[in-house]
């Protein structure tokens, strides 16, 4: 998506933003969460 | 009056505190950067120092120096600082800087994350720089922390893993901030295929920050809760396996090497058309060799792990899917190579850097094939050649990309073009003393000589002299790096716009339109993209 407004002024782009943040940070979480699992699963 | 109303906004958004607490407060992409580029500076300079310590102590057979508890520590607190402080931040800060200028975007798209992604950094490296001074030392088991060697840190231990969560969690916020902004405020016009290699280098890199720093962070979650809450993910005395730690650990540290070199490849791509005068050959392809070296590095860890053991058939596919890298890679230096082709070259400091990191990565990149061999790897593996190896990849590729991005956008930052008779002085003292330090050490590892040791046998005596005389050497010619820096922000002939000479049907990015200095806000009304 291709705006280049300022957030600052665009509420719209301004939640895109942050939706996309929250989904990145979601992935981050669930990759480190994983090993855990992955390591409970097949552990002793 | 809407108009009236605007430019207030507008001189309202110039504003900034003046002092400190321009620098505490700032959310501006432009400061932000330049506090990274400085911070990642002072850790150039502090790592520069312990690698000093290392190469005095190794300068002659014997111990001279120090003892060889805090010779451990120097090794791995080198290594820590050098990747986590000195590079990663160097191309984040290029990336703050760049990447809002290169697309059209008037910041980027989180700046009070991206203010507390540094801040966060900052402190974890204030913490991690303190463990030297608690009781046991620092860290001393290699910036690999594999147990149980690291379970046997002092005090310094759980300071150290917490530095690390800090350092992974300000890597990741940097990472989402660069996505959110590529993915959704360019500029219109600015497809994705339109993008500026660095911008595209970038944006690969991040998504494989998210992907892989977790996963650190994860595993030294792990040595904490080994050591102070009884689990046993890697004691097999309760039914765990150290050599989980060493998958975990490559699981993140190889694709790492490439968040190290990805951002380089976009930097070298773009010095080497502006003052080739052509633009880059291959560019699609370009971006899907990037995009390939990232998947790729994904299935490629254990190669660091060959001498632990593993099924033949493990060897054969690590050592395939290494070699396999190779085709992309050798994409990129092909295109660099074919763009140089029929160019009009000309020689500035920014293009000698690139010109010596297309030379030296690639003995970095051919010295790894050698070692994704299996049976060739049980003799080299943690032996001085694997040393060499790893710090051509470092030093004469990402860092020489590094400083020569500093030498092409320095005039967009400070509005002075700087001293190029001292930048090429620079130039040719780092690539001589760079070669004089790490080329003997791949006659060293051939020899036998065992990394991370502060005392060898005499037999290794000549190479260590020579390269402790090159660890001196690019050591001090860093120092005039600063003074050429200092000066050009201090003052200097003014910088154009385009500072150097891009063609008009060039594919440049669009930092090149805006003034130099670059305004305090730019593209605050969205530029087209035709």
């Amino acid at each position: 998506m291709s705006t280049a407004v300022d957030p600052r002024e665009d509420p719209a782009l301004r939640r895109r933003n942050i939706r996309l943040a929250i989904v990145l940070g979601i992935v981050a979480v669930a990759v480190y969460v994983t090993f855990f699992l992955v390591k409970g699963m097949g552990g002793e | 009056m809407a108009h009236h109303e605007h430019a207030a906004e507008h001189a309202h958004h110039d504003e900034k505190p003046a002092g400190i607490m321009r620098w505490l407060t700032t959310t501006n992409h432009k400061d932000i950067g330049t506090m990274y580029l400085v911070f990642s500076l002072a850790m150039f300079l502090i790592g520069g120092l312990m690698a000093l310590v290392i190469r005095a102590e190794l300068f002659q057979p014997g111990l001279q120096f120090v003892d060889p508890g805090f010779f451990n520590q120097m090794t791995t607190m080198h290594a820590l600082v050098m990747v986590f402080g000195a590079v990663m931040p160097a191309t984040v800060g290029l990336a703050n800087w760049m990447i809002p200028m290169q697309i059209g975007a008037p910041d980027m798209a989180l700046p009070r994350m991206n203010l507390f992604s540094f801040w966060l950094l900052f402190f974890a490296f204030m913490l991690l720089l303190s463990t030297l001074f608690l009781p046991g030392g620092a860290p001393a088991a290699g910036w690999t922390l594999y147990p149980p060697l690291v379970l046997q840190t002092g005090d310094a231990f759980p300071v150290a893993v917490f530095a690390v969560h800090l350092m992974g969690a300000s890597s990741i916020m940097g990472s989402i901030n660069v996505i959110v902004t590529i993915m959704n405020m360019r500029a219109p016009g600015m497809t994705l295929l339109k993008m500026p290699l660095f911008s595209w280098s970038w944006l690969i890199t991040a998504y494989l920050l998210i992907a892989v720093m977790p996963v650190l962070a994860g595993g030294v979650t792990m040595l904490l809760t080994d050591h102070f809450f009884a689990t046993s993910f890697f004691n097999p005395a309760g039914g765990g396996d150290p050599v989980l730690f060493q998958h975990i650990f490559w699981f993140f540290g190889h694709p790492e090497v490439y968040i190290m070199i990805l951002p380089a490849f976009g930097i070298v791509s773009e010095i080497v058309q502006t003052f080739s005068r052509k633009p880059i050959f291959g560019y699609e392809a370009m971006v899907y060799a990037i995009a390939s070296i990232a998947f790729l590095s994904f299935i490629v860890w254990a190669h660091h792990m060959f001498t632990v053991g593993m099924p033949l058939a493990g060897q054969m596919f690590f050592t395939l899917s290494t070699m396999l890298i190779a085709i992309p890679t050798g994409v990129k230096v092909f295109n660099w190579t074919a763009t140089l082709w029929r160019g009009s070259i000309s020689f500035e400091p920014p293009m000698l850097f690139a010109i010596a990191f297309l030379f030296l990565f690639t003995i970095g990149g051919f010295s790894g094939l050698m070692l994704a061999i299996a049976p060739a790897d049980f003799q080299y593996h943690d032996t001085y050649f694997v040393v060499a190896h790893f710090h051509y990849v470092l030093v004469p590729g990402a860092v020489f990309a590094i400083m020569a991005a500093v030498y092409y956008w320095l005039p967009k930052w400070t509005g002075h073009m700087y001293d190029m008779k001292l930048a090429n002085i620079h130039f040719w003292m780092s690539t001589i003393f760079v070669n004089v330090l790490f080329f003997p050490q791949h006659f060293l590892g051939l020899a036998g000589m065992p990394r991370r040791i502060p005392d060898y046998a005499t037999q290794f005596s000549d190479w260590n002299m020579v390269s402790s005389i090159g660890a001196f050497g690019f050591g001090l010619s860093q120092l005039l790096f600063v003074y050429i820096i200092l000066k050009a922000a201090k003052g200097g002939a003014k910088a154009t716009a385009g500072v150097w000479e891009h063609p008009a049907d060039f594919p440049a990015g669009l930092e090149w339109t805006v003034p130099s200095p670059a305004p305090y806000h730019t593209f605050e009304t969205a530029p087209e993209v035709k």
